[in-house]
């Protein structure tokens, strides 16, 4: 039999065993839900967060159309950033009965809090003609302090040999902020014992991508994008403050927090997935790297290998290396003149928010799957995060993340 | 107590990337023509370039709310006013 005539009949039992799968897919399990509950601990009670996740599937010729709901419940104590002394010129009391209250003595450096948040997404993909995929779908998100809608659409096109797919995709995004205790947001740099609370803040945000993915060989497929955000509106974290300090960290007066009212930020994030030669373990690997306008530039690397123990089990060992820059206006603490003056910016902009610091995080993790049915996976994973800052009080963070995740096809 | 830092783990990546051998590397970056009938490998769920879209999406809102920078793979909207 010629060369040819064998790859014809390759290609055609290929053809027909992928209609077939596609005909099953449709007919026996066009539906799919996909559920976990996730745990976050950070070290020394500092942050802890439950979250429940659901997301429900319908599969169709045509595409698919997703629903997906979150449930996070948050607690503990997160740093306000006011120098970590007990040694102060200045009281910090916050609104009685507010989700948020400051620590006890003298030291307030830490804000307890305790929030619920809920979120819920609705996704449609529809193949609009051969090649030609069109997405589309919202989300909207409520805290006791903070409220989010956003909407975006997506189209993406397959070449003729389908060996490469062009995507691009729109976001647009609303976002509403205020205090829990008080429904407003405080005046950005205004003192926090005289702070004149204004509205509640906004801000809207748009995001684009165009990426682009290929296939490179018989086992390896790649994908390249290019992002931008830009928002427009209320910035500051209205529970952050910014102590001002001698030099012996005695603080004189505190600060809200006071960040600028718009911020473009470009991403370009690269990936590969290769399927190991002669097996059928994978490794993904990417690469982001991170630019906006408040000075802050970011590098973060990420590699998983999924190791099949068998047909059902597999472990996933997963790294990821991550390390940003400071925001312009990060500072530790504002200085004072000798006459023990605060010394305020002059642009306006300074926040003492250890997550704007110079930062390196890693992230190390094991996943276990196991298919327990044909329609029936199971998932395991823990990962431990650690992130060192430079300047900040508080200069590191752990936290240990346990998820556990049930998919069902029927 | 042991705590795990940036450069202990880079170090551990170099050596892992070092130790998987070159092979790796050169079957990653052959590009070759690619046929329907050869795209078997292609076609699993391990295969996808998102392979567990419930777990990037939660790990998505960690480091947003963890680190100064987000976004990347995708657009979708949406925000919190994590702590």
């Amino acid at each position: 039999m010629s060369t040819l005539q064998h790859r014809l009949r390759l290609a055609a039992c290929s053809l027909i065993a992928a209609a077939g799968t596609s005909e099953v897919q449709a007919v026996e399990s066009p539906w799919q839900v996909d559920t976990s509950y996730l745990s976050y601990t950070e070290a020394d009670d500092r942050v802890s967060v439950s979250k429940t996740l659901a997301n429900l599937n319908r599969i169709s010729d045509q595409g698919v159309v997703s629903v997906s709901l979150v449930h996070d419940t948050m607690s503990g104590a997160s740093p306000t950033g006011a120098i970590r002394s007990s040694d102060s010129a200045v009281s910090y009391t916050s609104a009685s009965g507010s989700g948020v209250s400051a620590g006890s003595g003298g030291d307030y450096s830490l804000g307890e809090f305790e929030d619920t948040r809920i979120q819920a997404g609705l996704g449609v993909e529809r193949e609009h003609s051969r090649g030609l995929t069109l997405s589309y779908g919202g989300v909207v998100s409520q805290e006791s302090d903070y409220e989010s809608l956003g909407a975006n659409v997506g189209i993406a096109r397959e070449s003729v040999d389908k060996i490469t797919t062009y995507n691009a995709g729109l976001a647009l995004t609303t976002d509403t902020i205020y205090r829990s205790d008080s429904g407003s947001t405080p005046e950005p740099l205004g003192n926090v014992q005289q702070g004149r609370p204004f509205s509640e803040g906004s801000r809207d945000t748009v995001d684009g991508l165009l990426g682009v993915s290929r296939v490179l060989n018989r086992s390896t497929i790649a994908q390249a994008t290019v992002s931008f955000g830009l928002s427009e509106g209320y910035h500051s974290d209205p529970y952050k403050i910014i102590s001002a300090a001698d030099d012996q960290d005695r603080i004189l007066a505190n600060f809200h927090d006071s960040r600028p009212a718009s911020r473009f930020r470009t991403t370009v994030f690269g990936k590969v997935v290769h399927q190991i030669k002669d097996t059928i373990n994978t490794i993904h690997l990417s690469y982001r790297l991170y630019q906006d306008d408040w000075g802050v530039q970011s590098h973060t690397a990420d590699v998983r290998y999924r190791h099949q123990l068998s047909k059902r089990h597999y472990l996933e060992p997963h790294l990821r290396l991550y390390r940003q820059t400071a925001a312009d206006f990060y500072n530790r603490r504002l200085r004072v003149d000798e006459g023990l003056n605060p010394i305020l910016p002059e642009n306006g902009f300074a926040s003492a928010d250890y997550r704007l610091d110079t930062m390196t995080s890693s992230t190390l993790g094991l996943k276990y799957g196991v298919k327990l049915a044909a329609s029936t996976d199971l998932r395991f994973r823990v990962e431990y995060l650690d992130q060192s800052f430079s300047t900040a009080d508080y200069d590191t963070n752990s936290a240990v993340i346990f998820q556990t995740s049930f998919k069902y096809r029927f | 107590m042991f705590r795990f830092k940036f450069s202990h783990l880079a170090t551990v990546g170099v050596c892992v990337t070092l130790l998987s051998g070159c092979s790796t590397t050169r079957d990653i970056l052959t590009i070759s023509d690619v046929k329907p009938w050869q795209r078997g490998a292609l076609a699993g769920e391990n295969m996808q370039l998102v392979s567990d879209p419930l777990e990037q999406g939660v790990d998505e809102h960690i480091y947003f709310s963890k680190e100064a920078s987000s976004g990347g793979a995708r657009v979708q909207g949406g925000g919190c006013g994590c702590n």
